[in-house]
């Protein structure tokens, strides 16, 4: 091994957990700005929220596993990446989902469209006859 | 002699680098409409995110199964895939905040 591959063993950990420190400010900070605007679509990335938190478990207990302190299965390692990928697939899917309902809505007629929003007005029976009183 | 736990662990990770590969194609699918609209610029970054990711899940497999150890370059690439997240939330935040319209 290399003094250059050495070097990047040892550092690339440590610079990898403070860049997970800053997407968990980000996550933060987006989930704040998102329940003040109500702007886009949420769900994939609060599923992307819980990946990165999976992601952060698992380097705490590899952590622990070298330094001796908890000895937690190998084997273990295997789950949570299975989980951190089901989670990817979800959201990959949820956004898909979210982007084929949008063209749909934006595919439709004008006229079918307003009457899909319009607000179901209920017209009593007295006024019914006034209008038709009026069109005579 | 491997144990039952050895065909477990081998089993999950199997199914690890599977599911990212598709994942990863799910991924590229989904490039064709996020050229279409600005909103889901933030995609194009997350899309980057998740192929890297289906590539560490590839060596990881790899590096279980004592074919091909690179301890650097599994590092490296999470690096990457971490640098291309930011880049995709602060796209978002500005998408929420509607500085892209």
């Amino acid at each position: 091994m290399s003094e250059v591959t050495q070097a990047l063993g040892i550092v690339a950990p440590w610079y990898n957990l403070a860049m997970v420190a800053v997407v968990i400010i980000l996550f933060i900070h987006l989930f704040r700005t998102h329940r003040k605007t109500h702007l886009g679509h949420i769900k994939p990335w609060v599923l992307l929220f819980v990946a990165v938190l999976v992601y952060v478990a698992e380097a705490v207990f590899t952590v622990l596993r070298s330094s001796q302190v908890f000895d937690l299965p190998h084997h273990v390692n295997g789950y949570f990446e299975l989980v951190m990928i089901a989670l990817f697939i979800y959201a990959l899917l949820s956004e898909k989902e979210y982007l084929r309902l949008r063209e749909e809505w934006q595919h439709l007629p004008i006229a079918q469209s307003k009457k899909a929003s319009a607000p179901s007005k209920k017209v009593s029976p007295k006024a019914a006859k006034k209008a038709g009183k009026k069109k005579r | 002699m491997l144990t039952v736990i050895d065909w477990i662990y081998g089993t999950t990770q199997l199914a690890a680098v599977f599911l990212s590969i598709i994942a990863g194609l799910i991924a590229i699918s989904m490039y064709r409409h996020t050229r279409k609209h600005l909103e889901l610029a933030p995609w194009n970054y997350l899309i980057i995110v998740l192929v890297f990711f289906a590539g560490i899940e590839v060596l990881g497999g790899l590096a279980v199964f004592g074919v091909y150890r690179t301890p650097h370059l599994t590092h490296v690439t999470a690096s990457v895939a971490l640098g291309f997240l930011i880049a995709a939330l602060i796209r978002k935040i500005q998408v929420t905040k509607g500085w892209l319209e």
